[in-house]
């Protein structure tokens, strides 16, 4: 059960195409569309309930961030999946995240841990309940939970940028969650998150640090068997 | 895509095109430290320089708007953000983060005649700073930096720190008129001796020590400019 984007139709004049903007690149980040997709800018704007104008903007900035391609048409495509570009951003999270969940670790105090903490228990109970939008949804509030501890919205915005490049290797994976999750993975796919909360209850940053690099490596390493194995 | 629509979309995109370019031309300019801080863009002039239609202008400055590069005012001016203190930290901060990791790649891949352009870069920039020509001589850091981060062949790296740089332009424009007068002023030395600690750390494929020169190198620029900048919180 892959995330379903309900787009909102938008209102207020003055602001029409970030909402839109914001919107799509929203239901990109949750991987809500898949490698290959396409949708017209006409498709848009009748969900959306606006002009072409704002539509048109909005895939245009998307295709900027490499988020989107836009053919000769005007159609806007989702790019295809491609295991050495995962390798890259993979390789790109590994830089950021871990040294962004080391300038955090002093500064998640009790009220941020008690969200991260109830965060990761919801996040585990979607393996019960199979729902993989959520279960992604609450794996991204983990994530950003303690990165935003940081107080550095540059940092931040920069591992934002790259999960939207991920959206659509998110997607992916989600749509093979379900077989996924009748196999040890079912046991394993919260793990490096409850790792971190032990590390940030007895102080060993270090531990908390490497619990992060392996929870970024454990999906890119997943992904990559599975991209591998479509391909042959 | 109905058929009556198609030749209007293409007039659309080359204009998008055109859009896409002046914006690259303006991140290549704030990047290099050619605006100040406040500076004020003129859709007039610009039109002017570019030779083209206000509209790409106007839709060039407001993407940059968009990605918080550039601000616009009440009265919907569009302008270099003002220097912050605060933004500044943070993003000394996320260039050590990715630009320290970055290097560190670079020293487990690099070969020689990567190596060998990378201090051929150093040389430029050591020659500008010798002359005084501060502007040649950012651009001379600005090559060798980059050069040092394609070795990761990584495009996603390179456009992060890319995005980090433009965003530090303004910074950097302040940074580079401050060595002006200080080494008219007293004829200090201060060119940094990290440049030359990171080819030798590359020449040994040490990413660890690669790492930590590139960072006290970006810490160095930012020790001299850091209280020279106004808190705006």
């Amino acid at each position: 059960m892959a995330p379903n984007p309900s787009f909102k139709p938008v209102k207020s004049r003055q602001t029409v195409q970030d909402q839109v903007y914001q919107q799509i690149r929203e239901a990109l980040v949750s991987g809500a569309f898949e490698a290959d997709q396409s949708f017209t800018i006409s498709g848009l704007s009748e969900k959306f309930m606006t002009s072409h104008m704002p539509i048109r903007e909005a895939l245009r900035r998307l295709a900027a961030e490499n988020a989107l391609r836009i053919s000769s048409t005007g159609t806007a495509v989702v790019p295809p999946l491609d295991s050495d570009e995962l390798r890259k951003i993979s390789e790109t999270r590994l830089i950021l995240e871990p040294a962004c969940a080391r300038i955090a670790f002093d500064r998640i105090d009790e009220a941020r841990f008690e969200q991260l903490r109830q965060t990761s228990l919801a996040h585990e109970k979607t393996a019960d309940t199979g729902d993989v939008g959520e279960m992604l949804n609450l794996n991204r509030a983990f994530h950003f939970g303690i990165y935003e501890a940081t107080g550095n919205d540059v940092l931040c915005s920069q591992i934002e940028n790259l999960w939207l490049r991920s959206g659509a290797y998110v997607r992916f994976l989600s749509d093979r969650m379900g077989d996924l999750l009748r196999t040890s993975y079912r046991t394993g796919f919260s793990s490096h998150h409850a790792d971190m909360l032990d590390a940030k209850q007895s102080g060993d940053k270090a531990a908390f640090v490497q619990a992060m690099h392996d929870d970024i490596q454990a999906t890119s390493t997943l992904l990559l068997d599975f991209l591998s194995e479509t391909k042959s | 895509m109905n058929q009556v629509r198609g030749p209007q979309f293409r007039a659309i995109q080359s204009r998008s095109m055109i859009a896409d370019q002046i914006r690259e031309a303006l991140r290549t300019g704030l990047r290099a430290g050619r605006f100040e801080a406040g500076h004020v863009f003129s859709i007039a002039t610009l039109t002017a320089e570019y030779e083209v239609s206000r509209t790409p202008v106007r839709d060039a400055l407001s993407r940059l708007v968009a990605e918080g590069v550039l601000e616009d005012d009440a009265r919907g001016q569009v302008r270099v953000p003002q220097l912050d203190v605060g933004e500044y930290e943070n993003l000394i901060r996320a260039r050590c983060v990715i630009e320290g990791g970055a290097v560190a790649r670079a020293a487990q891949v690099i070969t020689d005649s990567q190596l060998a352009h990378i201090r051929t870069c150093a040389e430029t920039h050591r020659a500008q700073y010798d002359i005084g020509a501060i502007g040649e001589m950012l651009e001379a850091n600005a090559a060798f930096h980059f050069a040092l981060y394609e070795v990761s062949a990584n495009p996603f790296l390179i456009v992060t720190i890319g995005s980090l740089w433009t965003r530090a332009g303004p910074y950097t424009r302040l940074l580079s008129r401050l060595m002006k007068t200080r080494i008219a002023a007293s004829g200090l030395d201060l060119y940094s001796p990290h440049h030359d600690e990171i080819l030798t750390a590359l020449e040994r494929r040490d990413d660890a020590a690669a790492q930590s020169a590139i960072q006290a190198d970006i810490l160095a620029g930012h020790d001299l400019l850091s209280p020279h900048l106004p808190n705006l919180v």
